[in-house]
């Protein structure tokens, strides 16, 4: 794989805007506000135990939650302060959807945030990546201990993603241009841990700065390969099939295949932790849009989207916010929400950056969504189906192999909303598949209930039947000649059992003889 | 003429050899799955939740009793217009709103047993239709959430009253409805394709 060339992309395109808006400046600490609302919960949508209460003073870097099970990891305060609650908070990764969450008011708010290493009061006996926090960055946020312990097949091949491909995100290139070599640390750290073969760093072809900072640091073993700007380049089965021409298919998993990916800002969390036991309580957010001051900001987790919006000088006339990036972002409730490990950009949309979109029209068959899908799907076939409600076409024809990449949106020129039609109707089909899975369930078991009530029944009777019958027995055996008739009986087979039991004994002390003689 | 027949004779060759492949690969017709009797069919697109609200005595019932015609489609709350579509799709109806007189459709809740209150009477144990309650004599009972249907059938036999339908908790799945935003293109600079 190493002397290949990186294979070439099946479609994708090449958005106009794509560096124009990133920002090149330093990464700016983003200070506290006046409450943290810490995120509980992990991407598998399970929440970490609380280990605090209301009231308590807590330090920053302080163990807050415990891990719950296997998919969640432990939590830490961000800064020191006091604990006011625990409860529900809209989420900014979810599109404001509320999700439990751990208040703290913070003990010196306006001051810049700083990442801590562990509290030494909580070091636990063995430290993991699981004890320090450390979930996916790349927007999946999943917990990174579950991709390296217990991965079958072994993973040969590990891939470090800092190809950041979306339209103005640009956190990513922040942190490799400035922390290059607590990335590499990551990467070293993670190449012994899977035993990889392989090991390739993909940067964008639109970050210079960012290639140059790792060639001077780059030891040997880490391949650097240099990605064009492709939309969805970035995206990690894609990139998995370009840099080893493995084809993935949407129902396996790129571990199946021996090849694992990370993303560069997990990665150098990841070396943070190793290098310095730091727990993971922050993240670089690209604030762009509608504010006077953007730029890249490492926000401490729970920290309210108004509370960024302030800092980074929101212009009036704000028409939304979005978090995430264009292509496959999602327009925020509320500004009340709170950054997590999910958030990779907040945006604030106003007419100029955003116009409205124009009404759809119908299709024209013109064909450019098929020629722009990476998936190579026909959306417009998809679109068809769906809008005659052949679900099953849909899905023979691809649907639930469909990245939702929002390129073939992009294109269309009669703004078919191509990408959150099949969005929508992957989840309303999942939804009716897990309804359907429940109900079956529920059937068995109100069945099982009904059979166990039943034989309940039928043994009680059954129970009953027979005392009556023994109380019969009793009264009409109790004449002495049957009872001693009885005894008779016994006692003759207790003698025939007895006599049983030492003919096998002695054939069996007989038998081992045998051989001797 | 012997050029011409050697001609026709590879072409018919052809012809059969094409022909015995075609009829190897064109899917045998799979023999099609005994039809399930009527009331199983209606059962299997109820919500089983057992209610007990459609005014039988649980899914199955209702689905006997409307494969009789003794029950129209219209009386399960849970299930509600969705569910109603689904059953005339099935029976060739007419979809019809939902009867209230049976109850109102709203989303599925889940039980929760206020352990602190519980006398452990074992009543709830005896009402839940498909045991998702645990607990024992004179012990504290919960419900296991993953089994509840959200029938409400435990809340009334509780005599401290200690039961309550609450929001289901984390694993809602998320819906997300974003459309991909028109970004301000360059003048001139449409995107090129790859
Ligand atoms: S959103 Fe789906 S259908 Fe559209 S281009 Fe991306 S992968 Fe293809
Ligand atoms: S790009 Fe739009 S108009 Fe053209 S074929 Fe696809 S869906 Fe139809
Ligand atoms: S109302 Fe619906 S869910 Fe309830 S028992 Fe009747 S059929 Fe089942
Ligand atoms: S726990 Fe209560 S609400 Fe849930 S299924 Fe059992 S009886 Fe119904």
């Amino acid at each position: 794989m190493v002397n290949r060339p990186p294979y070439r992309m099946a479609a994708g395109i090449r958005l106009a805007d794509n560096t124009a808006q990133a920002h090149r400046g330093p990464i700016i600490t983003a200070t506290l506000p006046t409450c943290l609302h810490v995120p509980l919960q992990t991407a598998l949508s399970e929440t970490a135990r609380s280990c605090v209460v209301p009231g308590q003073q807590v330090q920053a870097g302080q163990k807050i939650a415990d891990a719950s099970g296997p998919n969640t990891v432990a939590i830490h305060a961000p800064a020191a302060g006091t604990v006011l609650s625990i409860g529900k908070q809209a989420l900014a990764e979810l599109a404001g959807q509320p999700g439990w969450c751990i208040t703290i008011e913070v003990a010196n708010p306006s001051s810049p945030y700083q990442a801590t290493p562990l509290a030494a009061s909580d070091k636990p006996d063995h430290l993991s990546l699981q004890t320090l926090g450390l979930v996916g960055l790349g927007g999946g946020g999943l917990p990174c201990h579950l991709r390296l312990h217990g991965v079958t097949p072994p993973i040969k091949t590990l891939i470090i993603n800092g190809v950041e491909c979306e339209p103005w995100l640009s956190c990513d290139d922040s942190l490799m241009r400035e922390h290059a070599d607590e990335i590499v640390a990551g990467i070293r750290w993670l190449q012994t841990q899977l035993d990889t073969e392989h090991t390739t760093l993909a940067i964008g072809q639109d970050k210079p700065a960012a290639q140059a900072a790792f060639k001077a640091v780059l030891p040997a073993g880490i391949q650097l390969v240099s990605i064009p700007p492709l939309y969805p380049a970035g995206e990690d089965r894609q990139l998995a099939y370009r840099l080893t021409g493995q084809e993935i298919p949407a129902s396996q998993s790129l571990e199946s295949f021996g090849i694992q990916s990370f993303n560069v800002a997990t990665v150098h969390a990841i070396g943070c932790a190793i290098l310095r036991a730091e727990t993971l309580t922050s993240r670089i957010v690209t604030i762009a849009g509608n504010v006077a001051r953007p730029g890249n900001y490492r926000v401490a987790f729970g920290t309210p989207v108004s509370h960024l919006l302030q800092l980074a000088g929101e212009q009036p006339h704000s028409t939304g916010y979005l978090v995430g990036n264009p292509m496959t972002g999602e327009t925020l409730a509320t500004t009340d929400a709170v950054i997590g490990a999910g958030a990779q950009a907040l945006i604030a949309m106003n007419q100029t950056l955003f116009p409205t979109t124009e009404p759809t029209r119908d299709c024209i068959r013109c064909g450019e969504c098929a020629e722009v899908c990476p998936i190579r799907l026909q959306p417009m076939q998809l679109w068809h189906s769906l809008n005659q409600q052949a679900i099953d076409q849909a899905q023979t024809d691809g649907l639930f192999d469909c990245i939702e990449c929002g390129a073939c949106s992009y294109v269309c020129p009669s703004r078919i909303p191509l990408a959150s039609t099949f969005r929508v109707t992957k989840q309303e089909i999942v939804q009716a598949t897990e309804a359907q899975q429940a109900a079956d369930k529920a059937r068995q078991r109100h069945e099982f209930r009904q059979f166990r009530l039943e034989r309940d029944k039928q043994e009680k009777a059954e129970r009953l039947a027979a005392k009556a019958a023994a109380k019969h027995e009793v009264a009409t055996a109790s004449s002495d000649p049957a009872d001693a008739e009885r005894a008779a009986k016994i006692k003759a087979a207790m003698e025939r059992a007895a006599a049983k039991r030492a003919a096998a004994q002695a054939a069996a002390t007989d038998k081992p003889a045998e051989p001797k003689s | 003429m012997s050029g011409l027949l050697l001609i026709a004779l590879i072409l018919l060759g052809l012809a059969l050899l094409l022909g015995a492949r075609q009829l190897k690969t064109r899917p045998r017709p799979q023999p099609t799955p005994p039809e399930l009797p009527l009331a199983e069919q209606i059962d299997a697109v109820l919500p089983q939740t057992q209610c007990t609200q459609c005014g039988y005595k649980g899914c199955r019932p209702y689905a006997e009793a409307i494969a009789k015609g003794e029950a129209d489609i219209n009386q399960c709350p849970p299930g509600g217009d969705e569910g109603i579509a689904k059953l005339a799709a099935l029976l060739g109806r007419d979809p019809k709103p939902l009867d209230t007189s049976h109850g109102e459709h709203k989303p599925k809740r889940l039980a929760l047993i206020d352990e602190s209150v519980c006398i452990g009477c074992t009543l709830c144990i005896q009402a839940c239709p498909v045991d998702a309650i645990l607990g024992s004599a004179k012990h504290m009972h919960t419900v296991i959430r993953s089994e509840c249907t959200g029938c409400e059938l435990c809340v009334a036999p509780c005599p401290v009253d200690c039961i309550s339908m609450v929001d289901p908790d984390a694993p809602v799945k998320i819906r997300r409805r974003y459309p991909v935003f028109p970004i301000k293109i360059q003048a001139g600079s449409r995107p090129d394709r790859a």
